[in-house]
């Protein structure tokens, strides 16, 4: 079943067409992972999906719901984001944290923590809840920014190259931590530039390239997704 | 609402648990204020510095001031060596011989501010020595003025009384004159008569003459018939007695009596007549008459020009009494000259324009510095601590994940401000009670009035720093960028040139700078206890400042979120 349809999608700053003419749609309950050069338009993709920027046309739709700029709260209450970086503040506890960002999407005091003690679970971070953010661990900052992500329980979480800059065991925590998440039934978007991971974890993986989506693959599809089409895919990037 | 509220105490967290923004706002500014206020006391007029160059023992400034710092010099190049230098402000060369009047005084003028507080200093003090010489001059000048005053007072009594006397002289004059009219008109009738019977007068002499031979022989005749009739008198009274009664011999007595006292009558009449001894001597009575007609001829010339003397003394009289009035009048008009320039004297003498100090308070420049520093230390922390916490805020990935909620600009735009504001109010609140406690200014009881004008004021500060925080995507060119807007604020203030000297461009600009108008709208609830005449025009035109910038800041906002969007 299709949670997110994007019809012909363009964005421009200036004279630069960001994404020029890109479609995709996303199945509930997949992991779909985005992989692009820098600079092909990934970032953007997914600011728009969060509701951070209008694409100057094309169309999106949320689970069959037309988004416009007059409900894109509708989208922002149902769709989590994380970065690569830390997006928490770490002046404050997580528990702050989760509280100021449960309160930000309008949630009550008692939602937000039911929500936070079942994702504290999740993410493994109970016993580190009274902490302040900035003595946390690279791993730990990143499970808790992918928790905080999640505390209005929303249907589609979209992360944002969430295994940067670390280690490969930790990389692994945090891909367990992301298919923990997903068998909750949330849909899952990821972008990456690394294709082992997308591979192992993914269940779809789609190109993007100049500001469009060269096709999208399912891995367990071994004739679809051979290494002759990534071969294709590579030497259309370096052309 | 509950937004709102845990916006602001996420902020309040986030500010509060980094302890250099304590330092910033609270000890700080506390310091700042306490080493301004220990440097503005310090400030006096009298440690200005002035140089001497003289080869005098005692140049004529050092007697009038005394109490200044000098620094002597063997030659003027020295002493302008040092004043390009900055080691004094005034060089004055004073040569052996001069007076107050002949000092040559250089100030450093490439030191604008230096060089008028020298300039008013020493001009002060030369000014007020020539003063107090000036008025020794006129107080010896209105002595002398009393004196000539006097003088001419008892020169005019002296006229007075001679014009009075010339009077009194004229009338007597003229009374004799009357007087020697009448006489000289009896005068001359008896004298024309006597002129006309002259000649008749002569014969009759002559006649007389001729008759007085048989005079002689007649008195002797008469004085035996005189002599005959006493005795027979005498001899017949006291027959009479005897034959009469005693009444009738009392009338016949009486009468006898009568008789003989007559006779002695004509006795004493014959000798008064042989005394005269005319009779014997006709010529010498011709003579005499002769004479005495010579005499009263010469009597008539002497009465007319008698007369016409006594004219000429009555016009010379009158004369002198035109001058005496003339000499009055003049003497009147001069004491009146004398009495206006005497005035004027007095009045230049009790000082024309007095300088007077038009208020009674406390002079210190603590004192009256004090509301100044505090606008300062408060737009000093509104702008610069919300463009601090705006700037940290926008650089930092949360930021961009709060975009990512429902969560309206507006909201995070009033936390924001919100948040910056209430650190400012405690700043606000101690800078008050340290107003009030330390440098005694009238605050506590105007409270209701300078609490609200400083927040409001703050208010705009903190919405200024907040918009250059806002649209400015680096935090140092943001903080660069507060630092001026604020350098601009002081720039166009009283600090450094006070706007009644500057033209009427710089005045309309200093006159809306939000840090000058709450200054005015501060200084004079704080120093005098009242509200100046435009306090309301003042603070509409801050709230029209504040809702400018509310509104911008949210423009700010936006277009700060469309850059890191876009980045």
């Amino acid at each position: 079943m299709e949670i997110i349809f994007l019809d012909d999608i363009l964005k421009k700053y200036r004279k630069n067409k960001v994404l020029n003419g890109l479609t995709l749609n996303v199945e509930k309950g997949e992991i779909l992972g985005i992989m692009g050069k820098s600079g092909c338009g990934k970032t953007t993709l997914l600011k728009g999906l969060i509701g951070m920027i209008n694409y100057d046309s094309g169309k999106i739709y949320f689970n069959g719901e037309k988004i416009n700029i007059l409900n894109k709260n509708f989208l922002r209450n149902r769709v989590g984001f994380a970065s690569q970086e830390n997006m928490l503040y770490e002046e404050l506890t997580l528990m702050e944290n989760i509280v100021y960002y449960g309160k930000l999407y309008n949630l009550k005091k008692s939602e937000i923590i039911e929500n936070a003690s079942q994702l504290l679970g999740l993410s493994g971070l109970s016993n580190s809840k009274r902490l302040l953010i900035k003595n946390f661990s690279g791993g730990m900052k990143k499970r808790a920014n992918i928790l905080v992500s999640l505390v209005h329980d929303p249907d589609v979480l979209i992360l944002d190259e969430p295994t940067t800059g670390l280690d490969p065991i930790l990389r692994s925590s945090i891909w367990e931590y992301i298919l923990k998440i997903n068998k909750q039934g949330k849909t899952v978007i990821v972008s990456s530039h690394l294709i082992e991971e997308l591979q192992e974890y993914c269940t779809n993986v789609a190109f993007m390239h100049r500001g469009r989506i060269l096709g999208k693959y399912d891995i367990k599809d071994k004739e679809k997704f051979s290494e002759e089409t990534l071969n294709k895919i590579f030497i259309k990037w370096l052309s | 609402m509950f937004k709102t509220f845990t916006i602001i105490s996420k902020n309040v967290k986030v500010v509060s648990r980094n302890w250099m923004y304590v330092a910033l706002l609270a000890i700080l500014p506390l310091i700042f204020i306490f080493a301004t206020s220990l440097l503005l006391d310090s400030v006096d007029s009298e440690n200005v510095e002035i140089g001497i160059v003289s080869d005098s023992n005692s140049p004529p400034i050092k007697e009038i001031i005394p109490e200044a710092n000098f620094i002597e010099y063997g030659s003027f190049e020295f002493c302008k060596e040092d004043l390009k230098s900055g080691a004094v402000p005034v060089c004055i060369d004073t040569p052996k011989g001069s007076d107050i009047a002949n000092m040559e005084i250089y100030f450093d003028n490439s030191k604008l501010f230096l060089s008028k507080y020298a300039k008013q200093y020493v001009s002060e003090k030369i000014l007020e020595k020539q003063l107090t010489m000036f008025e020794l001059t006129l107080d010896e000048v209105l002595f002398k003025m009393n004196h000539l005053e006097e003088n001419v007072d008892l020169a005019k009594e002296e006229l007075e009384m001679v014009l009075s006397e010339l009077i009194v002289q004229e009338k007597r004059i003229i009374e004799h004159q009357e007087n020697l009219s009448e006489i000289k008109e009896e005068f001359d009738e008896s004298h024309s008569d006597v002129k006309e019977n002259q000649e008749l007068m002569r014969e009759n002499i002559k006649t007389f003459g001729e008759a007085s031979e048989n005079l002689e022989g007649n008195i002797t005749e008469f004085r035996e018939r005189n002599e005959k009739l006493r005795m027979q008198i005498e001899s017949i009274k006291p027959v009479l007695e005897e034959t009469l009664p005693p009444d009738e011999y009392e009338e016949v007595e009486e009468e006898l009596n009568s008789t003989l006292k007559t006779l002695d009558l004509i006795d004493k009449n014959l000798e008064v007549l042989e005394s005269t001894g005319y009779y014997d001597d006709p010529d010498s009575m011709l003579e005499d008459f002769d004479n005495a007609v010579e005499t009263l001829d010469k009597m008539a010339i002497l009465f007319e020009e008698l007369d016409d003397e006594l004219e000429k003394g009555i016009e010379i009289m009158q004369k002198n009494q035109e001058r005496s009035k003339e000499m009055l009048e003049e003497i009147e008009k001069g004491k009146e000259d004398l009495d206006e320039i005497k005035g004027e004297i007095e009045s230049a003498s009790e000082g024309g324009a007095v300088l007077h100090d038009a208020f009674e308070i406390d002079e210190s420049a603590s004192y009256l510095f004090f509301p100044l520093i505090f606008i300062l230390i408060i737009a000093f922390t509104s702008i610069i601590l919300s463009n601090i916490i705006i700037a940290e805020q926008t650089h930092k990935k949360s930021y961009i994940k709060e975009m990512a909620t429902p969560t309206g600009d507006s909201i995070f735009l009033f936390c924001d401000f919100f948040v910056a504001l209430s650190i400012v109010v405690i700043q606000i609140a101690v800078l008050l009670l340290l107003g009030e406690y330390l440098f005694n200014l009238n605050i506590l009881s105007n409270l209701l009035y300078i609490f609200p004008v400083s927040i409001l004021v703050a208010s705009v500060f903190v919405f200024t720093g907040m918009s250059i925080g806002y649209v400015v995507k680096s935090k140092n060119i943001s903080i660069l960028i507060s630092t001026f807007a604020l350098l601009f604020l002081i720039v166009f203030s009283d600090l450094i040139v006070p706007r009644q000297l500057s033209g009427n461009i710089l005045r309309i600009i200093t006159g809306i700078n939000p840090f000058v108008i709450a200054e005015k709208l501060l200084f004079n609830k704080m120093v005098f206890s009242e509200t100046i005449k435009s306090a309301g025009l003042y603070m509409a035109l801050l709230g029209f400042f504040l809702f400018t910038l509310i509104i911008f800041s949210y423009f700010c906002k936006k277009v700060g979120k469309y850059k890191i969007m876009k980045s």
